[in-house]
């Protein structure tokens, strides 16, 4: 092809305005013309078009930053790498850790008891004491001497048969307040026989005399209940009432325990023997029933059920840690409700899940120790704070 | 226009820049980190450019063509048997856009059954993979243009710069530009147009072994 003619110079004009403009119908005659003067022009002008076209994508390549999207790629594979590494590290620490728990626990059966001097770094677990509230305001300190207390006609007495209270001045329905501090644990018989073992940092308030209607206590806490059958003077058997904020268990005899502390993973009803029903204000289902074996909880607005483990369920009252996979947080807050501690910085907490069975009645180095040696997670106590080391 | 090229130029050509990738590969196999950066800034846009060409957004592209790449560094001590790298990768990307687009569709319309009216021919793969290829040699071209000519090319086409633009960043007339833009057209047809036919057919028949 040869544009040295005057009129191929007119058509390569022509071919560059028609890129940039559209031609008018004039130039657009001249152009067509010249493409089908000649085969050989359409085949070079298509070629140029698709040149064009090819040209113009070019700038859609452009906009892939290669560099970019390496550095991208880059930091996903490390990343990857990493998580695999601390996958393989992650198994290895779990089965040292189980070794480890199965010989720990073999050591504690095994060595003789010694009561360690605690340091100011450590703390002594929870005792039976209480605190005891009177309708008239009066507060009495329960004896850490005495595993409970229990009505016995018009006298509040301790487990031992001590008088601790004459309760002739107050009226049946005035209630009493038992209250544990952190550390603290106590037995409780109420007037109908029913055993209410109170964890550490709980709440119990229940009348002198309860009445042939119901039988009405009040928890916050955490509370094991052993309720005994009752009837009321026309034979009907009177329902007893856990209410705990807007959750309420109701029961007619059975066994039972309530986590209720606040703010924490909402309200927990294990059900041990028996049958209970849980009832809730807020909740978008008002009620369920629970078979043994079978924990409901009420966390927010949701009420719903779930199998329970009995043995960490009820853990505590048999003198026990139980951790199945329990949240690191919820271990640290058993820790320090019972050995009276500060739990650490909420961000500072890992989020690790525990397992492991451990006695109750150690210092809390013990306990930490044996955490330590499972987890690889060091904790110390430090100004009655417990707190997390890297 | 179309030079016709000896065979033999054709395949020293197009091997040696096949070579140069395929060494890249053979380097990165053989535990040089650096080749894998090397051949990924050499081949992504490339791969992203085909992607895109299934109908996903630039942003879905890149993601589907760093998914791929990823894989491809994951799998590294379990990819003994590819041959051909771009083949493996073209393979790859297509599948997995594929499958971006059969997930959209879906989103899109789940009660309705529009994602089986999609494209199920081979046609517009092929077509796309040629393009993909042309449009990698032409920016290879470019870059290979003289100093100049090459800037106002890259200028002008990838970053989309006007020429009144360009004659002012780089200090020259607007004609030298048009003029430099008119010789990189001319030389790009010289060195690229021979190469369209005979690359793109050099990959699809890699392309069509592989499957």
């Amino acid at each position: 092809m040869d544009l040295s003619s005057e009129s191929d110079i007119q058509i390569a004009r022509l071919l560059a305005k028609e890129r940039q403009y559209d031609l008018n119908s004039d130039e657009r005659a001249v152009l067509d013309d010249w493409l089908t003067a000649d085969p050989a022009n359409r085949v070079w002008y298509d070629e140029l078009r698709q040149e064009e076209r090819l040209l113009q994508k070019l700038s859609s390549l452009h906009t892939y930053d290669s560099k970019k999207a390496l550095t991208r790629v880059k930091q996903r594979i490390q990343a990857s790498s990493q998580s695999a590494m601390r996958f393989r590290m992650r198994t290895l620490l779990a089965l040292t850790a189980s070794l480890l728990v199965v010989m720990l626990l073999g050591w504690w059966v095994l060595k003789p008891h010694v009561v360690t001097d605690s340091a100011p770094t450590d703390a002594l677990p929870a005792q039976s004491f209480a605190t005891l509230l009177l309708a008239d305001g009066r507060t009495v300190s329960l004896s850490d001497q005495q595993e409970g207390i229990r009505i016995e006609g018009d006298r509040l007495v301790y487990s031992d048969g001590t008088t601790l209270q004459d309760l002739t001045l107050l009226s049946d329905v005035q209630y009493l307040t038992i209250r544990t501090p952190k550390g603290g644990q106590y037995h409780i018989t109420l007037p109908d026989r029913t055993q209410v073992w109170l964890n550490a940092e709980s709440t119990l308030q229940y009348p002198v005399r309860f009445t042939d209607t119901e039988r009405r206590v009040i928890l916050t806490g955490e509370a094991y209940f052993s309720v005994t059958k009752a009837q009321s003077s026309a034979g009907i058997e009177t329902p007893f009432i856990v209410q705990s904020d807007t959750h309420e268990v109701t029961v007619l005899g059975t066994e039972f325990n309530i986590n209720a502390y606040r703010g924490e993973e909402g309200i927990a009803t294990t059900l041990v023997e028996g049958s209970v029903q849980v009832h809730t204000t807020v909740g978008d289902r008002p009620y369920l029933e629970l078979i043994p074996g079978e924990q409901s909880i009420l966390k927010g607005k949701k009420l719903y059920k779930q199998k329970a483990s009995i043995r960490e369920v009820l853990a505590w009252k048999e003198g026990r840690f139980v951790f199945q996979n329990t949240p690191l947080r919820e271990v640290l807050h058993q820790l320090a409700r019972w050995y009276d501690v500060e739990m650490p910085e909420e961000d500072n907490i890992p989020k690790r899940k525990l397992t492991g069975n451990l006695p109750r009645r150690v210092p809390l180095s013990e306990v930490l120790r044996l955490i330590q040696m499972t987890s690889g997670l060091t904790f110390e106590l430090k100004e009655g704070r417990l707190q997390f080391k890297e | 226009m179309a030079t016709p090229v000896s065979g033999r130029r054709i395949r020293n050509m197009k091997q040696n820049k096949q070579s140069e990738i395929d060494e890249l590969f053979q380097r990165w196999r053989a535990g040089d980190a650096m080749a894998y950066d090397a051949l990924f800034l050499r081949l992504y846009p490339l791969f992203c450019y085909y992607a895109s060409q299934f109908g996903l957004s630039s942003e879905e592209a890149e993601e589907v063509v760093q998914d791929c790449f990823y894989k491809l560094w994951q799998s590294k001590s379990a990819i003994s048997d590819i041959q051909n790298i771009k083949a493996y990768l073209y393979t790859a990307v297509r599948n997995a856009s594929i499958n971006q687009r059969k997930m959209q569709q879906r989103r899109l319309h789940r009660d309705h059954r529009y994602y089986e009216t999609l494209p199920q021919d081979a046609d517009p793969v092929d077509s796309a993979l040629m393009e993909s290829e042309l449009l990698m040699h032409l920016r290879e071209a470019i870059r290979s243009l003289p100093d100049q000519c090459s800037r106002v090319m890259q200028l002008s086409y990838e970053q989309g710069v006007s020429g009144k633009e360009i004659s002012e960043v780089l200090g020259v007339t607007v004609s030298t530009v048009n003029n430099q833009k008119a010789r990189g057209i001319k030389l790009l047809r010289q060195r690229v147009s021979w190469q369209q036919l005979e690359l793109g057919l050099y990959i699809l028949l890699f392309y069509s072994k592989f499957f």
